[in-house]
């Protein structure tokens, strides 16, 4: 969220650099938006995001999205000063855990990363990118059931249970190339101009990090006026030395488009499917913890009970603990993703898109989202952004950006706000790009 | 250069947009934030926080650990094992040991037995007269001392009257002659004659012998006597010699054997008499020689010896049978002259026996009278029948004992021994249930004296009458006793001694095998319900056991001084008894978890408390009626600490309990169980939000219809105390 806000106030703080001259298509209203840039940029994760530049070049980009379904920054910030004036009680955190929402339990999820593009159309129907970049996905979940031991009490049901609650890091580090290969105009001057883009990128693991109920369906944890009973386990699986993980790991993925586009009509259908591949992760440190107690009272789980094989007397708290288990390498799947766009533009002015990125569960999980953008082009090369977020788990986002889509010369700057606007919002994400074409 | 200076950095135009967007997201005030994060969703969380639950057993309350299920299947508390050693050993006696009587007479002193005696005529002179003519007699000349006449021990007769005896004369002549006319008469010192021989009227020349003899009985002789001879030869001119000898027998003829004089009376000088003669002194104390040995601690033989004789006696007795220091015991007895008519004079010696063995069978006293006189002294029958009488008596502790020990021939193997202890008050704890035992009302229904009495004598003992009694106390420790000096024996209601009869089951007496311990239980309730009683409300009582111990069975063993018998008595009270009205309490604390929040937490908790309230579930599995009430407090408590009068406290509404369903024996058959619920507000609750509180139970038995429990060890109540809250969330 913090990285997200910065980037955001670094939209907001940065000047404007003096625009240079533009070409701008003159056919029909639809086809006069430089078709370099018909394909709006997002804050998502979008291997082919450079592959569409206008004319060969470089581009360097970083951004990030992360948001809660539950905190705003207001919250944060409130709970942040009361934490610093040491007024942070007990009330505080029952009100905090009253803002989960029921049924959902608290989940975050973050993307992000950084990229540098070499590249540019080779001919009228090809287009040829290389690529390295460093990315970051991030989720976690608290199960409702596990928020609900608090935010319920224990005099509302038996018992609780971690469920599927969660958390998950990973940083990559990849190299590739992606090709697009264009079609058309496909029956007519105004047929649809087919794209079909398919990508490689050679990866390899900086950090990984994934910790989770090793318990199916989270164990249980009950703690009822006569007796407490937590059959809990725990596993956390990270790499404690990412430079040796960056040496010894690899992965690979591939990355596919399609892309139907009819110009002069100003409207366009994609699908991608990105990040299809492994990743074997080596160096993971494995610790886990395992607790089964049964008790009649809390108090028993400080009592202190001699071990005669140690030679020492411990109670049950002071052994929970994560203990290593091994060191092992892992094979991971990559967070996939899954999109649908469509987008419409209907004169130079005004582009509206609306994709659809289907959620990705597992390891590195977010919801289902909708992002829907609007791109002014009041002055043609210096576009102005739009749009809502809706879907996900924090609720309606607001987006907004501004952009330089000069012939030689392209910069991006956007925002966005998750959850709400502003002290509102549960979340943000940032994006910066700056490309010269040649 | 200059447009470095002139131009913000990316990190500084990061942190100032975080900065403004920061600034614009702060709340103004820490209240603010309060009512930030509390306007979410309005929930009331449920929570339940268990005060205490517990199970407390009845038997939980004594103070000891020390109890045990009784055979009638209550909760025994088992009280301090007390002991009582009675000496069995130190009370071994044998008083007025008797000795055989025993006398010895002096007679000897009456048979004398004189040196003969005789005379010899020598050869008559020529006649000096007319030839033809008859000479005159001629007397005789002695030849030999007088008789004198000593008894055997050598004391010299001064006279005599002769009782029974002879002189018998043997007169032989040898001259050529014959003799004629022979006369022979017998003189005394005084020149009295005593006896006259018959005259002889001739005896023949050439070794005529003439024997003949005179009986001296009733002849009172003085010194000595000396036979007085003469004869006649006629004309006839002898040569050779006509000897006389005179002989002192007690039969007229010269047959042996020979045999002196028997006086009726005699007056010695130079006495110096002395007797010997044994004899079994204790062959008639069949008590003693029942016993094979027999060590003498302490005690003497008392000596007394009589005498007649009209002389001093000293009498010298050897205890043969009787050894001090490996040594025969000898004693020497002086009794002083008697009058010479027949009465006696005594003497006594004591004659101590500490450290002697005895052999009861082989005692045999051997006695050396001597009566001893420079003077002259009369004997008669009177003065030496029975002039010596001796008799003894003893008393003696005793050491040891061995041999088959029979006590129905030796009753003093059968002793009274008694010794008690007192019952110290630390002995008897019964912990919370001490007031209700201590009262009155109350009485102990199931009571036992498990005895472990343990013999270290060699020999098989038997308790007989033996039992164990309560006495009090006076000031000074000592045992009370009733006018008389009997021992003042608690009594029951009809005034009878509490007594506890130590016998084996089914039998009169307890047996103890040699060097042996047994183990008894005896049903004990009335007496242990006394002295706990009495322990219980201060007042000094000691356990006494008295009665008797029996060694032997005949069988060879052996029993020292210091041998004993010791009854250690652990008593078991059975918790069985009928509860004063009042009832009895018991209190515990008990430290809690609480909701392990700080106390800024905690109160800030506690004044988002909707609703509050306590559940009580109760269950009763005592045979008594119950009422029980809990408080709390913050923090954690000592045990001691009264937690319903300590500042701060919470006390919750008591919950009641009927009595469970019991038995004919009190017993529980099935438990009562009731719940109850009240209302706690927020401030009762802040306690429990702490990081740990401490619950004080108070629970009261109260008794049951019939007023008796007996009280299992599996007795226990049952109390679950849990509070409910609900507390408010978001919303604000």
């Amino acid at each position: 969220v913090n990285r997200a806000l910065a980037a955001a106030a670094l939209l907001l703080a940065t000047p404007l650099a003096p625009l240079p001259a533009q070409a701008v298509p003159d056919s029909s209203q639809a086809a006069r938006t430089y078709s370099g840039y018909r394909r709006t940029p997002t804050f998502r994760f979008d291997p082919f995001r450079h592959s569409f530049t206008p004319a060969w070049g470089f581009v360097v980009a970083a951004g990030g999205a992360a948001a809660n379904n539950t905190f705003t920054l207001a919250d944060e910030e409130a709970a942040r000063l009361l934490q610093d004036k040491d007024s942070l009680g007990a009330g505080d955190v029952l009100d905090m855990l009253g803002l989960v929402p029921v049924g959902a339990g608290l989940t975050g999820h973050m993307t992000g990363g950084g990229s540098f593009f070499l590249g540019g159309p080779l001919g009228s129907h090809l287009a040829l990118g290389f690529e390295a970049q460093g990315d970051a996905f991030g989720s976690f979940k608290l199960n409702d059931s596990a928020v609900a031991l608090i935010r319920d009490g224990n005099n509302s049901r038996p018992d609780f249970s971690l469920g599927d609650s969660h958390g998950s890091g990973l940083v990559t580090a990849s190299a590739g190339a992606h090709l697009l290969i264009k079609f058309g105009s496909i029956g007519s001057i105004d047929g649809m101009r087919l794209t079909l883009g398919g990508g490689y990128r050679y990866l390899r693991p900086v950090i990984y990090g994934y910790g989770r109920s090793s318990i199916t369906n989270g164990g249980r944890i009950a703690l009822t006026s006569d007796s407490v009973i937590a059959r809990i386990g725990l596993e956390s699986d990270y790499t404690v030395d990412p430079e040796t993980t960056a040496r010894n790991g690899k992965g690979s993925a591939l990355d596919f488009l399609v892309r139907a586009e009819w110009p002069t009509a100003g409207f366009a259908l994609e699908a991608m499917v990105a990040n299809i591949g492994t990743l074997t992760v080596p160096g993971v440190e494995r610790r886990t913890l395992n607790l089964n107690v049964a008790t009649t009272s809390i108090a028993a789980l400080n009592e202190k009970k001699f071990r005669p094989s140690v030679g020492d007397s411990v109670s049950i708290i002071d052994t929970l603990e994560l203990h290593v288990k091994d060191t092992t390498v892992l094979t991971i799947d990559l967070p996939r993703i899954v999109r649908f766009t469509a987008s419409e533009w209907a004169n130079s002015i005004l582009q509206i898109d609306v994709s659809a990125t289907l959620p990705v569960t597992g390891e590195f999980a977010t919801p289902l989202a909708v992002d829907i953008g609007t791109t002014w082009r009041l002055i043609r090369t210096i576009p102005l952004r739009a749009g809502l977020v809706v879907g996900g788990s924090e609720g309606i986002g607001y987006t907004g950006g501004i952009a330089i889509e000069g012939r030689v010369l392209y910069f991006q700057l956007s925002g966005q706000s998750l959850g709400g606007l502003f002290k509102n919002a549960k979340g943000g994400g940032a994006r910066i790009e700056w490309g010269v074409f040649f | 250069m200059e447009r470095s200076q002139g131009m913000m950095s990316l990190d500084k135009w990061i942190a100032c947009g975080v900065a403004v967007l920061v600034a614009a997201c702060e709340p103004a005030s820490i209240t603010d934030a309060h009512n930030q994060l509390g306007a979410g969703r309005k929930d009331t969380l449920h929570f339940t926080i268990p005060i205490t639950q517990d199970s407390f057993r009845i038997a939980d309350f004594l103070s000891k650990t020390d109890t045990l299920t009784t055979a009638s299947g209550v909760v025994g508390v088992k009280l301090d094992a007390e002991s009582v050693k009675v000496n069995v050993g130190q009370q071994l006696k044998f008083n007025n040991l008797n000795f055989d009587p025993f006398s010895f007479g002096y007679g000897q002193m009456l048979s004398v037995s004189p040196v003969s005696t005789g005379v010899t005529l020598p050869s008559p002179p020529a006649p000096t007269g007319a030839p033809g003519a008859a000479a005159p007699p001629i007397a005789g000349v002695t030849t030999q001392p007088p008789a004198r006449f000593t008894t055997a021990q050598g004391s010299t007769l001064v006279s005599a009257t002769v009782s029974a005896g002879f002189a018998v004369d043997s007169i032989v002549n040898n001259t050529t002659c014959t003799a004629t006319n022979i006369s022979l008469a017998i003189n005394d010192s005084t020149g009295a004659p005593r006896a006259n021989f018959p005259l002889i009227a001739s005896l023949a020349a050439g070794g005529g012998l003439k024997v003949d003899s005179v009986t001296l009985a009733a002849v009172t002789v003085s010194g000595f006597l000396t036979p007085v001879a003469n004869a006649s030869f006629g004309v006839c001119v002898p040569t050779g010699s006509l000897s006389v000898n005179v002989f002192f027998r007690n039969r007229p003829s010269l047959a042996q054997p020979v045999a002196g004089l028997t006086l009726a009376s005699v007056t010695l000088s130079n006495v110096n008499e002395s007797f010997t003669s044994s004899y079994s002194a204790l062959a008639s104390e069949a008590r003693i020689q029942a016993v094979d040995t027999v060590v003498v601690s302490s005690g003497t033989f008392t000596i007394t010896a009589q005498n007649r004789l009209p002389v001093a006696l000293t009498d010298t007795l050897t205890l043969n049978g009787i050894k001090k220091a490996g040594a025969t015991v000898v004693a020497v007895l002086t009794v002083p002259a008697a009058s010479g008519t027949g009465t006696t004079t005594s003497g006594v010696l004591n004659i101590d026996l500490a450290g002697a063995t005895i052999e009861p069978t082989n005692v045999n006293v051997a006695v050396k009278g001597v009566a001893k006189t420079a003077g002259q002294a009369t004997f008669s029958p009177t003065v030496t029948n029975n002039a010596v009488l001796v008799g003894g008596t003893g008393n003696l502790v005793i050491q040891s004992l061995a041999g088959k020990l029979d006590p129905t021939k030796t009753p003093e193997l059968t002793v009274a021994v008694q010794n008690s202890t007192e019952m110290p008050s630390s002995s008897v704890d019964f912990g919370d249930f001490g007031d209700a035992v201590k009262d009155s009302a109350t009485h102990l229904n199931d009571a036992t004296a498990s005895l472990t009495v343990r013999n270290t004598a060699a020999t098989p003992l038997a308790l007989i009458n033996f039992t164990l009694g309560a006495v009090q106390l006076d000031a000074a420790g000592n045992l009370k006793t009733k006018a008389g000096g009997a021992l003042d024996y608690e009594v029951d209601a009809a005034g009878q001694p509490i007594l506890v009869s130590i016998v084996d089951p089914g039998k009169t007496t307890l047996a103890i095998a040699r060097s042996a311990t047994t183990s008894v239980a005896l049903p004990s309730a009335p007496l242990i319900d006394r002295v706990v009683h009495l322990v219980l409300n201060k007042t000094r009582v000691a356990i006494v056991a008295a009665g008797n111990a029996q060694a032997g069975d005949a069988a060879q063993s052996r029993i020292i001084s210091t041998d004993n018998v010791a009854v250690t008595f652990a008593l078991t009270v059975g918790l069985d008894f009928n509860l004063p009205l009042a009832g009895v309490a018991f209190t515990r604390n008990q430290a809690q978890d609480g909701a392990s929040m700080e106390s800024k937490d905690a109160d800030e908790i506690a004044g988002r408390i909707i609703n509050g309230g306590v559940t009580a579930s109760v269950t009763n599995g005592t045979p008594f009626g119950l009422t029980v009430n809990v408080a709390f407090v913050d923090g954690t408590k000592d045990s001691t600490v009264d937690i319903f009068t300590t500042a701060g406290h919470v006390t919750l509404d008591s919950v009641a309990l009927a009595a469970s369903t019991v038995d004919a024996q009190g017993r529980v058959t099935q438990a009562a169980v009731t719940n109850a619920s009240i209302t706690m507000s927020g401030a009762q609750a802040r306690p429990l939000l702490g990081k740990n509180f401490t619950v004080g139970v108070r629970i009261r038995l109260k008794p049951a219809a019939g007023g008796r429990g007996a009280i299992r060890p599996t007795d226990q109540v049952k109390i679950f105390v849990r509070a409910l809250l609900d507390v408010r969330g978001g919303a604000k």
